[in-house]
């Protein structure tokens, strides 16, 4: 019993002693791989990160008021965001895949068609070459970095940033899984998700006649496209360790197992 | 003795204890929904938010209006009811007095599992089944893509119907057998007794099973969500998407923060104020109802 309570305290004092731990915080497009990326990390080295996802916004502001350590973001920052304080990194690329279902003979589309679709503008595969079926739209939920992104590059919002989507009778899901399934289910289905997520069960299409591949988005020749930034202060040395290793080869390797591209 | 009266004491504070734990959580739970809640009704104010039509929680200029998926919640659970009231009463007659005892407890039985299964694997069963019905046969329609309100009227229907059965079969058992005999002794006959004795007077357990049933409808988050489409739309066509205020506080809770996340949680306030309003017209029919046989 004794030895119990000693080995109980023991470890107790050992988790007190690495309180001062590492808060990451922001999009929660880049969360899911900074989740990964933090597993892997704490498996070589003793280090408590904690991982929050509220959104690029939250993420920026966070870092700059030194709430976070590092703040996590899906867009780059505004003039008015950066200041000379502070770092900015990008630790990989995502590019935002349009997919169909299988029986669908469209292969190609450009962001004008896109934004046609998603505006309700047309909705009919006819209108693309496509057979006589009405498009149903499979759109993401208010709040997603997905869908925030999507509708950003192929101009769904208005002025006021409001998107009117839900005005055209789309399903709407709050995961990758549930966009796959109802593409897969329904043969005029169209919808999106990260390039990482794409299966076999559902056809990827190109945009502006050029496939999601490592090239292509590079170039930015692919149209939709955006990087994942950490933002932390130049004199947090604990944060600098955390963005070096992910910028190194073990962080970069995760980045490209989770579907992404590396930078470096 | 005075060993007896401690163990008495005891058992006495144990039992106030419970009490106060069952009802203090409840209390936690209200206070936790309106101090997260009411910072966003105070911003946007509670007339626009239960009025406006406009549902727009990431612009620049934010909108909360609920108005639509308020609808959407009543006009899901009056139609699911529509369906599940129905077959709830002609099945539990059928129960009660038509079938032999050995047969009325094997569906009981039955219908009690019903009850018990996830709403989640009910609505993914609908999903399969329904959904891809609609979708199979009506897709030439523009906007029709198999989820919508009608196959979130028979998620819910689904879901009320083991409530309603149980509670109006034992309303109905409670019965007085001595109206039954007076009426077959004066010469009714069967189904005349039923519907014009007994149902009468089993009427105020029956009012309780319906309310119940609402608010198991209205409560309903996993199933709808999955079925409804979510889009945020009201519309007399039922084979267009919808979506109810619990799939609304559901879909988009994980990546919702600052005055967004504090717009769902006053969702949850409304639909807090309405099955409280279940509840107290469930109050009043029982209280009503306490002098018959029910």
């Amino acid at each position: 019993m004794k030895k119990f309570l000693i080995i109980v305290i023991g470890l107790w004092l050992v988790g007190c002693s690495y309180q001062e731990g590492l808060e990451v915080s922001g999009s929660t497009s880049v969360a899911p791989v900074m989740e990964k990326l933090i597993s892997d990390y704490q498996s070589n080295h003793v280090a408590n990160i904690n991982l929050t996802a509220d959104g690029s916004s939250a993420g920026i502001s966070a870092a700059l008021e030194g709430v976070s350590d590092i703040g996590m973001s899906s867009r780059a920052l505004s003039k008015d965001e950066f200041n000379n304080d502070i770092d900015v990194n990008i630790i990989g690329i995502d590019a935002i895949v349009v997919v169909l279902n299988k029986d669908n003979k469209i292969t190609n589309l450009s962001i004008q068609d896109l934004h046609d679709i998603y505006c309700g503008k047309k909705n009919n595969w006819q209108d693309f070459g496509g057979e006589n079926i009405p498009i149903v739209l499979v759109s993401r939920e208010n709040g997603s970095g997905t869908r925030d992104a999507f509708e950003d590059s192929i101009k769904a919002k208005d002025a006021n940033k409001a998107s009117y989507v839900d005005l055209y009778n789309p399903v709407i899901v709050n995961s990758t899984g549930a966009v796959i399934e109802n593409v897969k289910q329904k043969k005029g289905a169209i919808g999106y998700m990260s390039m990482g997520s794409v299966i076999q069960d559902i056809k990827a299409i190109s945009l502006n006649n050029y496939q999601a591949n490592k090239s292509n988005v590079i170039k930015k020749l692919y149209p939709i496209s955006r990087e994942f930034y950490v933002i932390s202060k130049k004199n947090n040395i604990k944060a600098k360790t955390f963005i070096n290793y992910i910028l190194n080869e073990d962080g970069q390797h995760i980045i490209e197992n989770e579907g992404f591209i590396r930078v470096k | 003795m005075k060993k007896y009266l401690n163990k008495q004491l005891f058992f006495e504070t144990l039992y106030k204890l419970s009490i106060i734990f069952a009802s203090l959580l409840l209390l936690l739970i209200i206070i936790f929904i309106f101090f997260e809640g009411v910072p966003a009704l105070k911003e946007y104010g509670v007339f626009k938010m239960l009025f406006n039509m406009s549902w727009q929680p990431t612009a620049h200029e934010p909108s909360f209006g609920l108005s639509k998926m308020i609808l959407a919640t009543i006009i899901s659970t009056l139609l699911s009811l529509l369906i599940a009231i129905p077959i709830g009463l002609l099945s539990s007659v059928c129960l009660v007095r038509l079938v032999s005892r050995k047969i009325k407890n094997i569906i009981m039985f039955i219908v009690e599992i019903l009850a018990g299964i996830p709403s989640v694997i009910v609505g993914f069963f609908v999903l399969k089944t329904i959904v891809a019905f609609l979708y199979q046969h009506f897709y030439m329609n523009i906007g029709v893509s198999g989820n919508s309100m009608l196959a979130a009227v028979f998620v819910l229907a689904l879901m009320a119907l083991p409530t309603i059965i149980t509670i109006t079969v034992k309303a109905l058992e409670a019965v007085n057998p001595m109206y039954t005999e007076a009426s077959l002794g004066l010469g009714a006959n069967k189904i005349q007794t039923i519907y014009k004795v007994e149902l009468k007077a089993a009427k105020s357990g029956i009012m309780a099973a319906i309310v119940l049933g609402a608010g198991r409808v209205i409560g309903e988050t996993m199933a709808v969500m999955l079925v409804s489409g979510n889009a945020i739309n009201i519309s007399s066509n039922l084979l267009l998407p919808t979506r109810t205020l619990t799939a609304n506080i559901a879909t988009e809770m994980s990546y919702a923060s600052g005055l967004h996340q504090s717009a769902l949680y006053a969702s949850g306030i409304v639909l807090f104020i309405m099955i409280m309003l279940i509840n107290i017209t469930l109050l009043i029919i029982l209280n009503k109802g306490g002098g018959d046989n029910a």
